[in-house]
């Protein structure tokens, strides 16, 4: 009988690929090609194009794998867990960064060994989270704003002639988009109330509290990439953006305006930071000089608009004609500030956790 | 006549309910401006980058890959846990242990793989995925294909040993073909599941491997591109055609 | 292993029927009583062991924890409820009602069925932005004036929940309706029962194990569920999955996490088990007087 034969054939089937499954198990992933000099890079998912990857691959040999991840706690998570090892580079945020130094996960970097240090500009080095700049690289930057759709609000002179956040936390008719990070928001929010942005006292944490659950009345929702979208179409009228989300939806809704509030500019700086474990530090530290030649960082801006930690790059720029312009209206303003935990972890988890639980 | 009538609108009601989304997604993916501009004109440019998006194919590559091996490992296991019944082990009183995996919500499940597999010391991979997902598998397989087989016929069995075969031809050549079609179904159950999950993923992968869901949710996240639109009327398309293979009379009388 | 190997052939090693009790074991109940004994861990601030207690589920019978379990306990409920109310209907008229197009039907409901969560959700917000299709169509139609607004509210987020759990609802209360028996329901409207009274007497009771099966396949994960909210509902409430990935992001917060975990599951399991009697108590109340 024929399907007797078909049995027999798909129960040995079976077999096989479970003995397979075993064996896999037993060696770990046999099915990633080796290849001699590799470089690990742990980066944000759209910093990168590929194409900078394969040039660097061709000039040097050396092939570069990336692994991604999507927030700074997915970073440290893995970071910890890991100690660093099967990363080489990697590319944190401010805050991260002094966490990272703390925790011993990143090896202090040898300045004489970045061509362009000196290049960069003098307000993004040696912030709070990395005096002296021992320990990690200044890669590109961004601020945080006020994307505003001028349509809508075309009634409310107040917010187009003086932008403030106070926008974003009074009862308005408007609705907004607020950041889903804990860190940003906290920090938003104390400096809206007290104008200080460090450690907060348990009554002032209390009323962080209390302000950041009156404005979810008004929130259309928690989002930072997702904001772009929204306010691009016309889903809310006020949305915290991030300066490269505004450059890349400007060019097809011309009725938004990225204004920047009043008070010291929220800035958020990517660092190079080189892994405690690694064994390809000369590596690294080649991949990190190619990604700051002057050509390689253009490619890196039109890939996602982010401002270049050597403020010339940022000239010639064919997709973003707004580009220039905010980037010298901002370093006009010298005001900056980088986020940082204003309590502990467990207690912004908390206070987060209280805000979204009704 | 006219009292048989609120039952089939309702029900066509729910039906343009589950697929008005659908419909929209795949006349979009045509659209020449990206989402949210309203229709422009036809173009297949969105498959074309489709197709050049390397990072997509290799989560998709993924996807399937441990959807298969999942639906295969658990299957097995369940076909050798039937045959050790029917060769007269007694493991009745354990199927309710594989109930756990249905009752527990994935996140809890692999909140504490990831833990296990952190003491374990095994890496976190394309190989953890595997086993996670092959043990949500198992919580659908067993149970389903042992309520099957308890529902057998005995006498089918009885009648076959009677007449002289062995235990092992029994099974193979009576027990087996009657389990096919719950097999089938089990193994067409588990592989969806395990495609389709989410929240195992997230958390058992780790950082080198991405499957398909995770890349979906990062793009859900990041931004909406036509590009989605175009894999996803690929998928519905290659659904559609493993559909009418399974559902299909022809092949139905000659696998079931 | 005696009652094991009693009845077993010498053909083939008992060992062979093992392997699946053993995978079951190892990653399954170890890494669950890996987080139940976690739970009752102290660490101190630097992550170092510091012996047993009970702390962390003292910590967890707060207000806000509660809340969270409430919230999700909201979500599964009414999703459930919305599903069985759409799905039961769909199924008897599958089941009895549609002769020639019953395969036609099954074969459109797997299509969604089969196709990834997530391109659903990307569909739905084509359909459901302020801009998308469902407020272009209404405006160009003239039947309302300014835009609904859908997205990132609780509807969108039910809508969702509804739309992705339908499917296991209807299949099995179809598959066990498909094995009652026709005859029954048409005996009991001709020995006068109304229309109803057939649904609730015949029809339900008769169909309680695939109602269960669907409950089941429901309820619990939509009580984990968190991804949907977040990109349905504007991420603007903290379900159970959301904590618990909050609290696997954290540092050194394994055992407070395992504790929540603890306290939710069992909230599960005792609601689930609830609502298995209230239907056993309905199945006995509808089938009152009959032997």
């Amino acid at each position: 009988m024929p399907y007797r034969r078909f049995i027999r054939f798909s129960f040995v089937c079976l077999c096989l690929l479970t003995i397979f499954t075993l064996i896999a198990i037993l060696i770990q992933t046999p099915w990633e090609k080796k290849y001699p000099d590799e470089l690990n890079v742990f980066t944000w998912a759209d910093y990168i194009p590929q194409e900078i990857a394969n040039e660097f691959e061709k000039q040097t040999g050396i092939h570069v794998h990336f692994h991604y991840y999507s927030s700074n706690e997915e970073l440290l998570v893995k970071m910890r867990s890991t100690k660093g090892t099967g990363y080489d580079l990697l590319i944190p945020s401010d805050y991260a960064v002094k966490i990272l130094i703390d925790e011993h996960l990143i090896k202090p970097i040898d300045k004489t060994k970045i061509d362009n240090f000196h290049q960069i500009a003098p307000f993004l080095c040696n912030r709070h989270f990395d005096p002296n700049n021992n320990y990690s690289v200044p890669s590109l930057w961004e601020v945080f704003g006020l994307g505003v759709d001028r349509e809508a609000l075309a009634s409310n002179k107040e917010i187009l002639e003086k932008p403030s956040f106070k926008h974003l936390f009074q009862p308005t008719s408007y609705k907004i988009t607020m950041t889903p990070d804990v860190v940003e928001a906290v920090a938003i929010a104390s400096q809206y109330l007290y104008n200080k942005t460090e450690a907060l006292s348990k009554e002032q944490l209390l009323e962080v509290e209390q302000l950041l659950t009156k404005q979810k009345k008004w929130t259309e929702a928690y989002a930072d990439y997702r904001a772009k979208y929204l306010i691009s179409t016309k889903n809310c009228s006020i949305a915290l953006l991030r300066s490269p989300f505004f450059h890349q939806i400007k060019a097809d809704s011309p009725f938004i305006d990225f204004l920047i509030p009043e008070g010291p500019i929220f800035l958020s700086i990517e660092s190079y930071a080189i892994s405690q474990d690694t064994q390809q530090e000369e590596a690294a530290y080649k991949f990190i000089n190619f990604l700051m030649k002057k050509e390689n960082t253009l490619k890196m801006i039109e890939f996602c608009p982010l401002y270049p930690s050597v403020i010339e790059y940022g000239k010639d720029l064919k997709n973003y004609p707004e580009f220039d312009e905010t980037l010298h209206k901002i370093i006009e303003r010298d005001e900056f500030e980088c986020f940082r935990y204003l309590v502990s972890e467990n207690d912004m988890r908390k206070l987060w956790i209280n805000v979204k639980k009704s | 006549m006219l009292r048989r009538l609120p039952l089939p609108l309702f029900v066509l009601m729910i039906y343009l309910f589950l697929y008005a989304p659908i419909i929209i997604l795949v006349l979009f993916s045509f659209n020449s401006k990206s989402f949210p501009a309203p229709w422009h004109s036809f173009t297949l440019h969105w498959y074309r980058e489709l197709f050049q998006c390397t990072e997509l194919w290799q989560s998709l590559r993924n996807s399937l890959l441990v959807a298969s091996t999942a639906t295969c490992t658990s299957l097995f296991l369940g076909v050798c846990l039937i045959f050790f019944q029917s060769s007269g082990g007694r493991v009745k009183k354990f199927i309710p242990l594989f109930y756990g995996s249905l009752v527990i919500p994935e996140t809890i499940l692999a909140v504490g793989l990831i833990s296990y597999f952190a003491i374990l010391h095994i890496p976190l991979g394309l190989v953890t995925l595997m086993i996670s997902h092959t043990v949500i598998g198992l919580g659908f397989s067993i149970p389903v294909l042992f309520v099957r087989y308890f529902q057998l016929d005995p006498r089918l069995k009885e009648a076959s040993l009677v007449l002289g075969a062995s235990p092992m031809q029994t099974f193979f050549r009576i027990t087996l073909p009657l389990l096919r079609p719950t097999i089938i179904a089990c193994g067409l159950l588990t592989f969806v599941i395990s495609f389709d999950d989410f929240v195992l993923s997230y958390f058992c992968s780790g950082t080198a491997v991405q499957t398909l869901s995770i890349y979906l949710v990062n793009s859900l996240r990041f931004g909406i591109s036509p590009v989605v639109n175009a894999l996803s009327v690929l998928l519905l398309v290659l659904t559609t055609i493993l559909a009418l293979i399974f559902f299909s009379p022809k092949i139905r009388t000659r696998i079931f | 292993m005696n009652f094991f190997t009693k009845h077993v052939s010498r053909e083939i090693p008992f060992a062979i029927g093992i392997p699946a009790l053993v995978w079951q074991a190892v990653f399954f109940y170890i890494p669950l009583l890996l987080i139940i004994f976690s739970s009752l861990w102290s660490l101190s601030t630097e992550g170092i062991f510091q012996g047993l207690t009970l702390k962390n589920f003292i910590n967890t019978w707060d207000y806000i924890y509660l809340k969270i379990v409430c919230n999700s306990l909201y979500l599964a409920v009414s999703t459930t409820i919305l599903c069985l109310g759409l799905a039961f209907p769909l199924a008897y008229f599958i089941a009895f009602r549609a002769k020639k197009q019953k395969n036609l039907l099954l074969f459109f409901l797997m299509i969604p069925f089969w196709t990834n969560f997530l391109l659903h959700i990307y569909a739905w917000f084509f359909v459901l932005e302020k801009q998308g299709f469902l407020n272009t169509l209404l405006i160009s139609l003239g039947m309302i004036d300014s835009p609904l607004h859908i997205l990132n509210t609780p509807f969108a987020t039910m809508l969702m929940m509804v739309y992705y759990f339908l499917p296991f609802m209807v299949l099995p209360i179809y598959s066990s309706m498909e094995n009652i028996d026709r005859n029954l329901l048409e005996a009991s409207l001709d020995l006068g029962a109304g229309w109803l009274q057939t649904v609730g007497k015949v029809l339900f009771p008769l169909s309680l194990s695939g109602i269960r099966s669907g409950i089941l396949l429901v309820y619990i994960p939509a009580f984990g569920e968190f991804v949907i909210p977040e990109l349905m509902g504007g991420d603007k409430q903290y379900f159970v999955g959301s904590v618990i990935s909050q609290f696997v992001l954290g540092n050194h917060t394994a055992p407070l996490g395992a504790a929540f975990t603890v306290m939710s599951t069992s909230v599960l399991v005792l609601s689930l088990l609830a609502i298995f009697v209230v239907l056993r108590k309905l199945g006995e109340f509808f089938t009152r007087g009959i032997a």
